[in-house]
């Protein structure tokens, strides 16, 4: 979805900068966005993340933003837990993406 | 549920009154009786799912090992998680009520998410309604299809929960709500709450990379 949107919407969209910290994504909001995400699955309450979109964006998208993390909290679990496969027209759509983050060594990547 | 639930009043941003009501819902939602587990047996899962996230290995005697140990996976590595371990969790608990488990883990962590991200205190969890589960059955249009479990057609997220519509609904009004409706997915160029589809994709792949979830 991320490969599909950027490129539909003529978005120059540096995928490498999610797991790259000194690459420069793109995108407005586009680091805060990604530490946003990254840090989901911290145990700690802190504002600090959403504070940094919303200084960038305003705070309605970086609300937003909160709840999209909280829906793949959501997806990534029912994924998992069910094994639910990826396909092989999915890899074929999403390979650029793939390797540029370095999914292959994900528990679930063979399924 | 009262209007005193999740004032999230140490957010840096406004929290809509929408967003609040979803998750008073949500909580009520988990407290009452579902399909296969009592409010309390849902009350509990949703407990350990929050002490395993913290790290804890606790344990809790309402649920039966095999559930517990599913919750303390799912809640903290669900990328761990491996056809051997549901296949036996399955045969031990029942289909239905793994897949509601599932549901209330995923919503529970969620909510919590979002709540600290928000620089907020988590919502204490409600006292347990009582009452007895529905027992509705397992619809027909559910097979084993390609999934560990099975599942309705076709092969996309909320349809591996179809086992337990009740928590196949829920699923679908949450994400819904947090994400975006399945008609939207298929605009790469929607705007929603002032942020666009891209951004939208990013903070969802960022999400899952995270968790490392292949999917």
């Amino acid at each position: 979805m991320l490969s599909w949107s950027a490129t539909e919407t003529n978005h120059d969209l540096e995928l490498a900068a999610i797991v790259t910290p000194a690459a420069d994504p793109g995108l407005a909001a586009g680091r805060e966005l990604i530490n946003l995400g990254l840090s989901s699955v911290g145990t700690a309450s802190n504002g600090s993340t959403v504070a940094a979109v919303a200084a960038v964006l305003g705070p309605e998208p970086a609300l937003k933003a909160a709840c999209v993390a909280g829906a793949f909290e959501i997806y990534n679990r029912v994924v998992d837990a069910t094994g639910l496969p990826t396909g092989p027209a999915m890899r074929r759509d999403l390979a650029s993406i793939i390797d540029v983050l370095d999914l292959n060594g994900f528990p679930h990547a063979g399924h | 549920m009262t209007n005193a639930m999740f004032t999230l009043e140490q957010s840096p941003v406004a929290v809509t009154p929408k967003l609040r009501r979803l998750f008073s819902r949500t909580w009520g939602h988990v407290a009452a009786p579902g399909t296969w587990w009592t409010g309390p047996e849902r009350i509990a899962i949703a407990h350990l799912a929050r002490a395993n996230r913290r790290g804890s290995d606790d344990r809790d005697p309402l649920l039966p090992a095999a559930a517990s140990d599913a919750v303390a996976r799912l809640a903290a590595t669900p990328a761990t998680t491996t056809q051997t371990q549901v296949g036996a969790v399955i045969d031990g608990i029942g289909l239905g009520r793994y897949v509601e488990l599932v549901g209330i883990v995923s919503e529970v962590v969620a909510i919590d998410t979002v709540t600290r991200l928000l620089g907020c205190d988590l919502e204490p969890l409600p006292t347990p309604l009582d009452g007895s589960p529905s027992r509705d059955p397992v619809p027909p249009a559910v097979k084993k299809r390609s999934a560990w479990v099975a599942m309705a057609s076709p092969p996309i997220p909320p349809n591996v929960l179809a086992a337990v519509p009740a928590a196949q609904q829920t699923m679908i009004e949450i994400t819904e709500a947090l994400y975006m409706t399945g008609p939207e997915m298929a605009d790469p160029d929607i705007t929603k709450d002032g942020l666009h589809r891209t951004q939208i994709e990013l903070v969802a792949t960022s999400t899952s990379l995270a968790n490392e979830c292949f999917y």
